[in-house]
């Protein structure tokens, strides 16, 4: 009896990993209640990543505000197809098209399932004409040059930390410093505490407020080793028509550095879904064929 | 009425007003009592610069553009083979990251080995991959040499941030500039202590640590001041023997003291390095101009049945004038020196010229009306203070000298033989450092032992900025190209300049980068869109700020970054003429501009350069003030050489000595002229006042006339000349260099100004027989001939 009881446990820690691991690629997955701060974070990745859809395209804007008198822009095309195939995770190519001098500027990424394989990247320079592989930023190396690093936006992956869910929660309200509306006052939220796993890390924990009715991390904030809060991140999730379906998208991030007083506002829009584009698109040829 | 009669009248009226004068003095004190309490104690070393040149006005906009003010090095030697182990890696890790979590800490300014920007490049045919070069220790030992050899293959950070023994390694940190001095420094120095062990030696340099030490010594100059007190009070007695003889001097010149901090802080003024020796200055002058009231106060009570009040009504009448000139000359000295654009010199004057200014009154006013009240001395006292056989012996003999004609031929033949000499001295001063390290702080300082470290490891830690302006962007080639054309000039030419760092060589790096790393290729590209698109894939490496040291966030201002390996005088001149020769002979590139200099090397050329144009002029304006005035108050021009020309003798004598021990000419030295001419100056004015009255009244011989002069004046020059000139001379106990070299030269100027005014201002006056003297007089030594 002792023996099956035993069993039993076992093959429960057994399952339950492997459900929350089970999260399929193109399939929509919605917060429940009851859900363990695991099966939260996994939703959260998978609707980080957009891995519910097939491709996604949008126009990305990036507004450093250095002062309130002096803002600095910077404007992107993405386009990003989840693969789910042969252990990549998703293709991607970023193409800037704002400074206008440094228009056409594209970076090709291919993002893979395991967590142990980098990325590859490719860089097009086009006043040379070249193509070069570059390493991927690191994970806390600054993304696009601004507040955010590089894992806040794409590379942070569910393995990277301990969750534990510290409660439910009415969400206060965030008050945008770019446009100064009000967002997401008394959302449902999950309160989730995230821990690094790697040592050193330039953050200790995390606290995310994950959106109930949109599978989102709207707002996050970072503390440091002495336990300071150092930094802040919002994100506006929409739940956006594609099709017959609604898929939850980020269409604004704001990233505040409290120490330098800085902020960055990353702004998305022309988002489509499911535009069938093709795997070619993501090759170094492709990159090559200055389109922009 | 005459002067005499309006002088007697005053001090009557003095005598008269006593308890009033009394009353009001206790008041004006009471109120500075008041005022001083809380003054602040803080070194501000933007205070010690000329804010007014061009070269700090290109330091401050470099500060606005791109920070950089606060910075710090930190150099970490092991006492093990080579920094290559894991404890002395892991210390290195572990500092970097407690530096990122300091409050007040720029984390994009941290850079050594462990930072998040120290990248290690590999380059490949296909590309090329960069990687944080230490993130965590390298676990096995071919790991280790691995890192090893990236370390050294990397010209970023052998011997910029590793020395070329591999024995230690520099980490430089940023501190927000708001951030206080204090605050840094106390960090740091927990800093150490937590890291420093048997195997571990850290150094700490940069001006906030710089400004830390100061002012951690400042609190030790009250100590001194102390020793000051107690070196002044052994003199006191020594001179008078009576406790009315020692009080009164040390209670009017404190009271004068009081007065001169007390309008220190109503002006906004706090105790630094400099202004603190301002209550020393007071003090000693304050006991100096006492003395001779005392002196002439016990001599008047020699007189058979002088009454006290007598005695003091004749003592303010004769000290009337001379006084009122001493404390004007050295006043107005130090007024005059508030023309040098230093801030805290110019505090330091100021406070100083008021509170001289404030010596007459105490001295000549409230000590006499304190003097009414007092009992008479008994005999004993008056004998008591005469009681100086040696001293009146000393000073009756140097009358010889006057009086025989040999013995005035070889004394003066002497002092005319120094002052040649000394001439080749003068020619050989330098201003401006000529050594390593802070002449803030002596050689063998802490701090200045680090900075040397720092220095002889790491290539060159003296930084010299320039700053390139563009009204569009920066990033044209024909623009990096000047840029780097510049830097590359100042490098070749310029032999201590080790280092050049600008946008130029990021630029340049990943053109490299890009082309496989071919050195042919690490150069600046011809097309501009290429270099726009090198500076975007740069910036967005890298977290807002990162990069501000470089370039401007709108790219239109750029910093020229040279490493100096020293900051000598010579070194700084070098590279400014070199600069100022380059941008001569290429003024006419459109759309960019450079102003130089900024940086340590920079604001040093500014200091240096000042020193050059103020001392001389500040000298000769002093020079004037004393001529005019003493040939004003004597109606004589003679009288205004008589006084000077002593004055040029000894001062020519201390200046040839900072050639002769190779001392160079700093801040530390700029008012030593003012100082030395304005309190030399008094000891002449008293002798001069004294031949003047005892010629006027008396028939005696000049013989005897000169004995007196010397045994009673003469002697409490002397006594004065020694309380000033080793109250200063206490100085040398301090921690700080700038006030100990101060003192000394101070005390050696004042020394040798009352030597030459007891022994050379007679000779003149015997060789000259000036009519404002003389008079009548002359005419009958004529006949007698």
């Amino acid at each position: 009896m002792k023996k099956g009881i035993f069993l039993i446990i076992c093959l429960f820690f057994l399952i339950l990993p492997s459900e929350v691991e089970s999260l399929e690629y193109h399939r929509l997955y919605n917060l429940k209640e009851g859900m363990n701060a695991d099966e939260i974070m996994k939703t959260v990745y998978h609707n980080k990543y957009s891995l519910f859809c097939k491709d996604i395209t949008l126009k990305g804007k990036v507004i450093y505000i250095d002062s309130p008198n002096f803002f600095r822009k910077r404007k992107y095309i993405k386009y990003r197809m989840i693969s789910g195939k042969d252990g990549i995770a998703y293709k991607e190519i970023t193409t800037f098209t704002y400074p206008t001098e440094v228009k056409g500027l594209s970076l090709l990424v291919w993002s893979y399932e395991s967590p142990q394989k980098k990325q590859d990247v490719w860089l097009w320079v086009p006043s040379l004409k070249k193509v070069r592989k570059i390493s991927p930023s690191q994970n806390d190396d600054a993304f696009m040059g601004s507040d955010f690093t590089v894992e806040e936006v794409s590379t942070r992956k569910f393995e990277d930390e301990t969750y534990r869910l510290i409660g439910e929660k009415s969400f206060a309200g965030y008050k945008s410093k770019y446009t100064g509306k009000d967002f997401f006052k008394g959302r449902s939220c999950f309160v989730i505490e995230a821990v690094p796993k790697k040592k050193n890390w330039y953050y200790a924990k995390r606290i995310i407020w994950v959106d109930k009715e949109t599978g989102g991390n709207i707002y996050e904030e970072y503390y440091d080793r002495k336990g300071r809060l150092f930094k802040t991140i919002f994100r506006k999730w929409e739940l956006l028509d594609a099709g017959d379906k609604k898929y939850p998208t980020q269409t604004t991030l704001e990233v505040t550095n409290l120490i330098s007083k800085h902020s960055t506002v990353i702004l998305m829009d022309n988002i489509r879904y499911d535009q069938n584009l093709s795997s070619g698109l993501f090759t170094v040829k492709t990159l090559m064929r200055s389109r922009w | 009425m005459d002067t005499q009669d309006l002088k007697y009248r005053i001090a009557r009226g003095i005598i008269h007003l006593r308890v009033y004068i009394i009353l009001i003095f206790i008041l004006i004190s009471l109120f500075f009592l008041s005022v001083v309490r809380n003054i602040k104690v803080e070194t501000n070393l933007k205070d010690f610069l000329p804010q007014r040149h061009h070269f700090i006005q290109v330091q401050n906009k470099l500060t606005e553009i791109f920070g950089g003010l606060n910075q710090v090095s930190i150099a970490i030697e092991t006492k093990k083979k080579d920094i290559f182990n894991k404890d002395f890696l892991n210390k290195v890790i572990s500092i970097t990251e407690d530096l990122y979590l300091v409050d007040g800490v720029n984390p994009s300014r941290v850079t050594s080995l462990a930072s998040r920007h120290t990248k290690y490049v590999r380059v490949t045919k296909e590309g090329f991959f960069v990687e944080r070069l230490l993130r965590e220790v390298p676990r096995t030992v071919r790991d280790m040499e691995k890192f090893k050899r990236e370390v050294i293959a990397n010209p970023n950070v052998y011997v910029r941030m590793v020395s070329p023994d591999l024995k230690s390694t520099l980490i430089q940190v940023d501190f927000n500039s708001d951030v206080s001095t204090r605050y840094i420094f106390k960090i740091l120095r927990d800093l150490k202590r937590k890291y420093e062990d048997d195997y571990t030696k850290i150094y700490i340099a940069g001006r906030p640590i710089l400004e830390g030490w100061l002012n951690f010594y400042l609190p030790q100059m009250f100590k001194i001041l102390g020793m000051s007190i107690v070196v002044i009070f052994i003199i006191l007695y020594l001179t008078f023997r009576s406790k009315r003889g020692v009080i009164l001097p040390l209670l009017d010149s404190s009271m004068a003291t009081l007065w001169g901090i007390g309008t220190m802080k109503l002006l906004g003024l706090r105790l630094d390095p400099s202004t603190i020796l301002v209550p020393f200055i007071i003090l000693s002058l304050g006991i100096s101009h006492s003395v001779h009231t005392m002196k002439r106060y016990y001599e008047e009570m020699k007189i058979p049945g002088m009454k006290s009040k007598h005695a003091i009504v004749n003592t303010m009448t004769h000290l009337f004038l001379p006084g009122l000139a001493c404390v004007l000359t050295d006043g107005l000295g130090f007024l005059s020196l508030t023309i040098i654009p230093i801030f805290t010199i110019r505090g330091m004057a100021l406070a100083s010229g008021l509170g001289i200014l404030a010596n007459f009154f105490t001295s000549f006013m409230f000590t006499p009306a304190l003097l009414s009240f007092m009992h008479k001395p008994k005999i004993l006292d008056i004998k008591r203070e005469e009681q100086h056989l040696w001293v009146d012996k000393f000073l009756g003999k140097l009358s010889i000298l006057s009086i025989s004609k040999k013995a005035r031929t070889i004394t003066l033949s002497i002092f005319v033989f120094f002052s040649i000499i000394s001439i080749f001295g003068i020619k050989r001063i330098t201003v401006g450092d000529s050594r390593e390290g802070s002449s803030y702080l002596r050689r063998k300082s802490p701090y200045n032992i680090s900075e040397s470290f720092i220095n002889s490891h790491f290539g060159g830690t003296n930084s010299y900025y320039i700053l390139a302006q563009s009204k569009n962007s920066i990033l044209k080639s024909y623009k990096l190209k000047a840029i780097d054309s510049l830097q590359n000039y100042l490098l070749k030419n310029t032999p201590q300049a080790g280092y050049a760092n600008s946008i130029v060589n990021a630029v340049k790096s990943l053109n490299f980068f890009m082309f496989a790393g071919d050195r042919n290729y690490y150069r600046i590209p011809e097309a501009d869109r290429t270099i726009s698109e090198y500076w975007f894939l740069y910036s967005i490496s890298g977290f807002p700020g990162d990069f501000d040291y470089l370039i401007s966030r709108d790219n239109r201002k750029a910093n020229i970054k040279i490493d100096l390996k020293d900051h000598k005088a010579s070194t700084i001149n070098l590279i400014v003429a070199n600069t100022k020769k380059w941008i001569e002979k290429h003024k006419d590139i459109k759309d960019l501009k450079f102003s130089y200099a900024g940086g340590d090397s920079g604001i040093l050329y500014a200091v240096n350069d000042i020193i050059k144009k103020i001392l001389i002029p500040n000298v000769l304006f002093i020079t004037l003030l004393i001529f005019l005035y003493v040939s004003f108050s004597y109606r004589s021009f003679v009288a205004g050489w008589l006084l000077l020309v002593p004055l040029i003798f000894s001062n020519l004598i201390v200046f040839s000595l900072f050639g002769f021990l190779r001392t160079s000419i700093t801040t530390a030295t700029l008012p030593l002229a003012a100082l030395s001419e304005g309190l030399g100056i008094n000891y002449g004015i008293y002798i001069i006042a004294r031949m003047y009255e005892e010629m006027k009244n008396k028939r005696a011989s000049y013989k005897n006339i000169l004995k007196k002069v010397l045994t009673t004046s003469g002697k409490a020059v002397f006594f004065s000349g020694f309380i000033v000139s080793l109250g200063v001379l206490v100085w040398v106990f301090s921690n700080i260099l700038l006030q100990a070299s101060l003192g000394f030269n101070l005390c050696m100027a004042l020394l040798l100004n009352m030597f030459t005014s007891i022994i050379v201002l007679p000779i003149m006056v015997w060789g000259i027989k000036p009519k404002f003297l003389f008079g009548r007089v002359k005419d009958r030594f004529k006949k007698r001939r």
